[in-house]
């Protein structure tokens, strides 16, 4: 049996499938240092399999190297995730400007006293809870899709009859601002009770998260081209 | 220690480590703060509905930019900014070039969503560092301390 410990250049653990209990002597550890100054440890109760240094040494930058692009990969998801988290927080702060305004020792009166700063702000709750359903869509497609690229997650399409026009409304309803302020007006050439009538197999998430990223796109580009065509109408 | 000549000039409202202390270059009426990020967040808003004066840009284009050249404050984030004046190391490189036009006279804030070890790096070129998932009060806290700071 072999085991790996992966240390930063702090000597601080960032990786190890070394079980806590692991205790005896005819437990040995190899310490390989790397160009980067982390280190990375092998334990073994097998001598042959510790014995070629140069062996090791190769072993434990093939470790590394598949460590560091798993951890690229969660700083990647760590980003994005807090990027939404700070968006959904600052724009709760909007609404709510200061706890200690709203504050109350006891729930109804803390929940009385946010009631009432919402009705004096109709439209900017309504702004708000808007952009807390776009953004929650956004982190449940990135959610998504770091569970099927970066988790090993096998696709379980979960296939029911579903509404087209009711998921794409749902999809459709997150973007409208960006729609408004790029002068897209989407228009269904189909009504409900036909889309309640012919409904289509499908999986709601993947669908929710390929249109979310398709949207997304779509508007990123129009977004370049307006800004390519002003651009180019520039006088020279 | 605190002498009878001290007691003298507290009574007669002259103490003298007021003679010493410094009053603020800039308040919040007369500061301004400008966000540079490819991306929007709220916070640009709510620090607008709290009275201060700010500013949000895509990218900068050039350093003798308007918008950048009223600010005091800066915040810079990490990625996505800098494009035209730093392709290469993008908000680490916008920092720089700003600190080597404007030196102290800006409080330049490398703000991202990027873990602090990441951060780390740019630290040393930033006058401080601050995560992109902070509420608008650690906002308005950091904004408070950068412009006592302002010289």
């Amino acid at each position: 049996m072999i085991y790996f410990e992966k240390r930063s250049s702090r000597g601080e653990t960032t990786a190890s499938n070394i079980p806590k209990n692991l205790l005896g002597p005819e437990w040995r550890r190899k310490e390989i240092n790397l160009p980067d100054a982390t280190s990375v440890s092998f334990v073994t109760n097998d001598p042959d399999l510790i014995k070629s240094s140069r062996v090791l040494k190769k072993l434990a930058l093939a470790f590394n190297s598949i460590h560091e692009q798993f951890t690229d990969q969660l700083k990647a998801h760590s980003h994005t995730i807090k990027k939404l988290q700070g968006q959904l927080a600052q724009k709760l702060d909007g609404i709510i400007e200061s706890p200690m305004l709203s504050y109350a020792d006891d729930y109804p009166t803390h929940r009385s006293k946010v009631a009432v700063m919402i009705q004096n702000k109709n439209e900017l709750a309504a702004d708000t809870l808007l952009y807390l359903r776009k953004r929650i869509i956004e982190m449940d497609a990135h959610i998504q899709g770091f569970e099927v690229l970066h988790m090993g997650e096998e696709i379980r399409l979960d296939i029911q009859q579903h509404n087209i026009r009711r998921i794409l409304i749902n999809i459709l309803h997150a973007f409208n601002d960006d729609f408004t302020t790029q002068q897209i007006h989407p228009h269904f050439m189909f009504d409900d009770a036909s889309a309640e009538v012919s409904k289509l197999a499908l999986d709601y998430k993947t669908i929710n998260a390929a249109f979310y990223n398709f949207l997304t796109t779509q508007l990123n580009m129009q977004n370049l081209v307006q800004r390519l065509d002003s651009f180019l109408a520039q006088p020279t | 220690m605190f002498t009878i000549f001290n007691l003298e000039l507290y009574i007669t409202g002259l103490n003298i480590k007021n003679w010493f202390s410094r009053k603020p270059k800039f308040t919040k009426e007369t500061a301004h703060i400008l966000f540079v990020d490819d991306d929007e967040f709220p916070v640009v808003t709510n620090l607008k509905n709290a009275g201060w004066s700010v500013g949000w840009v895509k990218d900068i284009q050039n350093l003798q930019d308007e918008e950048l050249a009223r600010s005091q404050i800066v915040f810079i984030d990490y990625k996505g900014v800098g494009l035209v004046l730093s392709e290469d190391e993008q908000g680490i490189g916008l920092i720089r070039a700003i600190k080597n036009t404007y030196g102290n006279k800006k409080r330049v804030i490398l703000y991202s969503a990027y873990g602090r070890f990441k951060l780390d790096m740019g630290f040393r070129e930033a006058d401080n560092q601050m995560s992109k998932n902070s509420n608008t009060y650690e906002f308005i806290s950091m904004i408070e301390s950068e412009i006592k700071k302002l010289k």
